[in-house]
């Protein structure tokens, strides 16, 4: 009995945060079509669950997100390089799945915030305007709010690295996922 | 219940400080002059803050170094920075972040801000009383005080520090305000 106590005390001190749970209970519901790794929940913000206290803990993010390949689209765009330098000038690359996704573990690089950042390919480069001051996620900054909501004001949309007037490739034939969200 | 007088004479001292520190404007609080309780305490209620007039060149330190969606320009936090590629003041025209140079509107935002923060504190400052990094706006990025966003200035010699201490002190450095923003 004692021991099931012990296990009800832990269950609660796991869900004490209220901003992660909130943070949680926001997320949709995963993809049936998409296995838990690598290729979920593109778009999403990551380190909601990868971090230290969250679902994920196991697999600790630094910095995560999904480079899409036009503002108008949601199209992963695959193995294009996110290049990041942090306030103490320490350099990480990263490389984009198939379905645009990337991510930093913790125990590759674990930077100094400010971060800059950087996306290219062999023919397309976008720089960040501004600097990462202290989010991991990608997506709580960049993503798309309807008009009508207030975080309109305060989203920057979601990152894409080619222009309106240019064709992108098209997605990865060989991609176990459909790397197009919309 | 205490029985509040006013106590012009002090509010008169404010403007004398005013005067002293010509670089500064008076806020009008509630009330126009402060307030003597029956305890003798004096609730200080006249604000003295830098001049807005001059903010302009500051606004821009305010939005690179510190208003990035992910810190201050987020609406749950204090100090509250909108810019053109952060938070948007809430508009009809259409801005959203990324999208336009910072309006006059968001830079007036910012200063009231800037000024609301601390405005006691702003105060003293103002009237020769106590250093200006001993305002929040500048002991947290220097981390002279614990700041969840980190070293957002460099410990020494940060044009970004230099920028809002003139200002601060009435005779903004132009030059330390562009050099505080470049690369940002």
């Amino acid at each position: 009995m004692n021991l099931r106590f012990l296990g009800a005390g832990l269950v609660v001190l796991a869900c004490s945060d209220p901003v992660t749970s909130a943070e949680l209970d926001a997320l949709p519901p995963e993809n049936p079509n998409v296995p838990i790794g690598q290729y979920h929940r593109a778009g999403q913000p990551c380190v909601v669950c990868h971090n230290p206290s969250g679902p994920a803990s196991a697999d600790d993010f630094s910095l995560g997100g999904t480079v899409f390949a036009q503002a108008a689209t949601l199209v992963g765009v695959n193995n294009a390089t996110v290049a990041f330098t942090d306030t103490t000038g320490s350099q990480f690359t990263t490389t984009t799945n198939c379905v645009g996704n990337f991510f930093v573990r913790k125990s590759d690089w674990d930077p100094s915030f400010p971060i800059f950042a950087r996306v290219f390919n062999s023919t397309d480069e976008v720089t960040m305007q501004g600097q990462i001051g202290r989010e991991r996620s990608c997506a709580n900054c960049h993503s798309d709010p309807d008009p009508s909501s207030p975080e309109y004001f305060s989203q920057v949309g979601h990152i894409f690295l080619y222009g309106a007037g240019e064709t992108p490739p098209p997605p990865a034939s060989d991609c176990p996922v459909s790397p197009v969200l919309q | 219940m205490k029985r509040r007088v006013a106590n012009v004479s002090v509010g008169i001292a404010a403007v004398a400080l005013v005067a002293r520190f010509g670089g500064s404007v008076v806020v009008p609080a509630a009330c126009s002059a402060d307030i003597t309780y029956d305890d003798g305490g004096t609730r200080v209620t006249t604000i003295l803050a830098p001049d807005q007039s001059q903010f302009n060149t500051v606004s821009p330190v305010f939005e690179r170094r510190c208003g990035t969606l992910d810190c201050h320009g987020q609406v749950g936090r204090p100090l509250r920075i909108y810019s053109g590629l952060g938070l948007r003041l809430p508009n009809d025209a259409g801005n959203i972040p990324g999208s336009s140079a910072t309006t006059p509107d968001e830079i007036t935002a910012n200063y009231r801000s800037v000024i609301g923060l601390q405005p006691e504190q702003m105060t003293r400052v103002i009237a020769g009383l106590d250093p200006p990094d001993s305002l929040l706006i500048l002991a947290k990025p220097l981390m002279l005080e614990a700041h969840k966003g980190g070293p957002a200035f460099a410990p020494t010699g940060d044009p970004g520090a230099g920028c809002i201490t003139t200002w601060i002190l009435g005779n903004v450095d132009a030059t330390q305000c562009a050099q505080a923003v470049a690369g940002f």
